[in-house]
C-alpha cells in the first residue's frame, strides 16, 4: 500500500496546540477543583490586614500576636476563611491530610471576586460570627482599644428593624454619632449591649425635605441638599433566619 | 393470639399504624402499649436548652418571659426548659434571643445522651453523626470552651446545617467535616484521640412519632434491619477509635429493640475490651428489655436505659454508655 495522497499535511505546532486544549477542555468536562481547606497565602492574608484596618489600626495585630491564631481557608463554592487557635490548628493539619474540613474554629468571613477596573480581585467580607469574636476579643485584650472602636447603640424599633437586615436610621441611634466616620467598619449592639451585627456609615441620595433633620451630617459629609446619611446594614445576627439554619 | 390480632387491628384502625408498627409497638412496651400509643397522639411539646457560654437560666428565663412565654425547668437538665407558647406573639425559633444563639430548639430526650456522656473542658470528644447539632452544640457548652470537638456527618447538605448551629452558638472549638464515620479509621489521627465518644446513630426515628406522624406507616421489619447493620458498624468503628478507659455513649430515637438492646448485645458479643456502665444519673428512664420476640439479650440490658413516652412525657429514647476496659 503506498501513502496516502491528498490528505492535508497537519502542522505540528497545531498538532500540539489543539492537544494542549482539548487537556485543558477535559479538566474542564471533569467538574469543578475539589474543595480543600488550606492555610491563607500571603497575598489573600495581606486582603485581611487591609481589611482589618476599617475596625483599628491594630486590630490586626492584637489578634495574631503571640501565634495565637492561624488563618486558614475552604476553597469550597464559598470561600470561607477561618480563624483557628493554635492547638486546634494542630489537630486540623493532621485531619486534612485524610478528609476535607468544612468548618474550623472561628469562622471569621468570606472572599469574593469583584470586578475592579477590568481586573477581578478578591475582597473579603467580615461575617457576623467573624465580627462577634472580635469585639469579644478585644474588649478582654485591649479595653482602650475597644473604646475607640467605632460603635453605636440603637433603640428597640431600630434592633427590630437591623435584626430584618434593614439599613439604620440615625433616628434609631441612642448613642452619639458626631464622631462616625465613613469607611469604618461599625459595630451595631443592643440596649443591652447585645452584639446585633456590623454597619458601614453611607451617604444616600434622597428630597431635600430630610435636609433639615441631618444637617449637621450631611454638611460634614456633602455640599449637596440631596443626601441622607444612613449606616448600611453589613451583616446582621438574623441572617440566621434568612439563610435558613 | 386471636385477642393479638384484635389488638393489633384496633391500634391500626384507630391511630393508622401499619402493621409492622402495631406489633412492634406491643413487642416493645408490652404492659404500656396503649398508654405510649396515646402519648403519642400528644402535640409535642416546646423544649429549649440554654446556651450556657452566652446565657444562664435564670436570665434567659427572665427576658423570655418579658416576650410573653412561660418557661417550666424539664426534670434532669438544669439548663433546659418546657415553654409554653400560647399567650406569646413571638415565634420561638425568630426571637432576638434565639438569633444571638442563647437557646437551642431540642427535646428534652434529645439532651439526654450528651448529659450521661458529660464531656468535661479539656477533652476530646468525637460526635460521629452530628448533623444537624443539637447534641454537638451542647457538647460544645459543655466544655466550655476547653477541649476540642470533632462533629462528622456524612451528608453534605446535613453539615452546613451543622456549621449553621455551630456559629450561632458560639462554639469555636470544633472541627466539622463531611464523611462516612464508618470508615474513620482511615484517618490516623483520630484512632485512640477521643475521650468520650458520641454515637447517636441514624435510625428509623420511631420514636419521634409526636412530631412526624408518617413514622406510623412509614417503616417497615427491612428497613430496622438495615438500620441494625450500619448502626452496628458504627459502634464498632466508634469503640475501635476509643482511647482506653474511655466512654462511649450510643443512642437512638427509636423504640425498635432490632435498633437498641439486640446492637448492644451483638457489640457485647463481638468485643470483650468493653463492659456496659451503669449510667450516672441512673433515674433517667427506665432499664431496657432483656428479651424480646425470642432473642435474649442478657441482664447486661439492665443498664441500658429506655426513655418512655408516656412516663416522661418526651420522645422515645434509647441510650447505653459503654466504657472501653483496655
Amino acid at each position: 500500500m503506498g501513502k496516502y495522497v491528498g490528505l492535508p499535511k497537519i502542522d505540528k505546532k497545531l498538532k500540539e496546540k489543539r492537544k494542549e486544549s482539548s487537556k485543558k477542555a477535559g479538566a474542564k468536562r471533569r467538574g469543578p477543583p475539589i474543595p480543600q481547606f488550606i492555610k491563607l497565602n500571603a497575598t489573600k492574608t495581606s486582603i485581611i490586614i487591609d481589611y482589618f484596618k476599617n475596625i483599628h489600626e491594630n486590630a490586626y495585630k492584637l489578634l495574631m500576636e503571640k501565634d495565637k491564631f492561624q488563618l486558614y481557608y475552604y476553597t469550597g463554592k464559598e470561600r470561607r476563611i477561618f480563624l483557628v487557635p493554635q492547638e486546634l490548628a494542630f489537630l486540623a493539619a493532621k485531619i486534612r491530610k485524610n478528609a476535607t474540613i468544612q468548618f474550623c474554629g472561628i469562622y471569621l468571613g468570606f472572599l469574593k471576586s469583584r470586578r475592579k477596573r477590568e481586573k477581578m480581585v478578591d475582597e473579603f467580607y467580615l461575617s457576623y460570627e467573624g465580627g462577634r469574636f472580635i469585639q469579644e476579643y478585644i474588649k478582654n485584650h485591649d479595653p482602650e482599644m475597644f473604646n475607640s472602636l467605632q460603635k453605636v447603640t440603637l433603640d428597640e424599633e431600630g434592633e427590630k428593624k437591623f435584626l430584618y437586615g434593614s439599613d439604620i436610621y440615625f433616628n434609631n441611634i441612642l448613642s452619639d454619632t458626631d464622631d462616625l466616620v465613613k469607611r469604618r467598619i461599625t459595630f451595631v449592639y443592643s440596649q443591652k449591649g447585645e452584639f446585633l451585627g456590623l454597619a458601614l456609615l453611607k451617604v444616600k441620595l434622597v428630597g431635600p425635605q430630610e435636609f433639615e433633620k441631618y444637617k449637621n451630617y450631611i454638611l460634614k459629609y456633602s455640599n449637596s441638599q440631596n443626601f441622607l446619611v444612613s449606616l448600611m446594614n453589613l451583616i446582621d445576627a438574623g441572617y440566621y433566619l434568612r439563610k435558613g439554619a | 393470639m386471636e385477642k393479638n390480632d384484635e389488638v393489633i387491628k384496633k391500634i391500626m384502625e384507630e391511630f393508622g399504624y401499619n402493621r409492622f408498627m402495631a406489633e412492634q409497638l406491643i413487642i416493645n412496651y408490652p404492659e404500656d402499649y396503649m398508654a405510649v400509643i396515646n402519648a403519642f397522639e400528644k402535640p409535642p411539646r416546646n423544649t429549649i436548652r440554654v446556651n450556657t457560654l452566652y446565657i444562664s437560666p435564670a436570665e434567659l428565663k427572665r427576658q423570655l418571659e418579658q416576650k410573653g412565654f412561660k418557661l417550666r425547668p424539664t426534670q434532669w437538665i438544669d439548663y433546659g426548659f418546657h415553654v409554653n407558647i400560647d399567650q406569646s406573639k413571638y415565634p420561638l425559633g425568630a426571637t432576638h434571643e434565639y438569633l444571638l444563639g442563647y437557646y437551642y430548639l431540642q427535646s428534652l430526650g434529645s439532651m439526654i445522651p450528651v448529659h450521661i456522656l458529660s464531656p468535661q473542658p479539656g477533652e476530646n470528644i468525637l460526635d460521629m453523626c452530628a448533623a444537624p447539632g443539637s447534641k454537638t452544640t451542647q457538647i460544645g457548652q459543655l466544655l466550655k470552651g476547653k477541649g476540642k470537638i470533632i462533629a462528622v456527618d456524612i451528608k453534605e447538605t446535613r453539615i452546613e446545617s451543622l456549621i449553621s448551629n455551630l456559629n450561632r452558638c458560639g462554639i469555636e472549638n470544633a472541627i466539622a467535616f463531611t464523611y462516612d464515620a464508618r470508615f474513620l479509621k482511615r484517618i490516623p489521627k483520630l484512632i485512640n484521640w477521643p475521650d468520650k465518644i458520641l454515637l447517636d446513630a441514624p435510625c428509623t426515628g420511631s420514636g419521634v412519632i409526636r412530631k412526624d406522624r408518617s413514622r406510623k406507616t412509614s417503616r417497615k421489619l427491612d428497613d430496622v434491619k438495615i438500620m441494625s447493620k450500619l448502626q452496628l458498624q458504627l459502634l464498632d468503628t466508634g469503640l475501635d477509635l476509643l482511647k482506653p478507659k474511655g466512654l462511649l455513649v450510643y443512642s437512638t430515637c427509636s423504640f425498635h429493640y432490632h435498633e437498641n438492646e439486640l446492637v448492644i448485645s451483638k457489640i457485647l458479643e463481638k468485643r470483650d475490651d468493653i463492659e456496659i456502665l451503669e449510667p450516672p444519673f441512673a433515674d433517667i428512664g427506665l432499664p431496657g428489655l432483656i428479651e424480646a420476640e425470642g432473642h435474649e439479650f442478657g441482664y447486661e440490658m439492665l443498664k441500658t436505659r429506655r426513655i418512655y413516652p408516656n412516663l416522661h412525657d418526651t420522645d422515645a429514647f434509647f441510650y447505653c454508655l459503654i466504657k472501653k476496659k483496655y
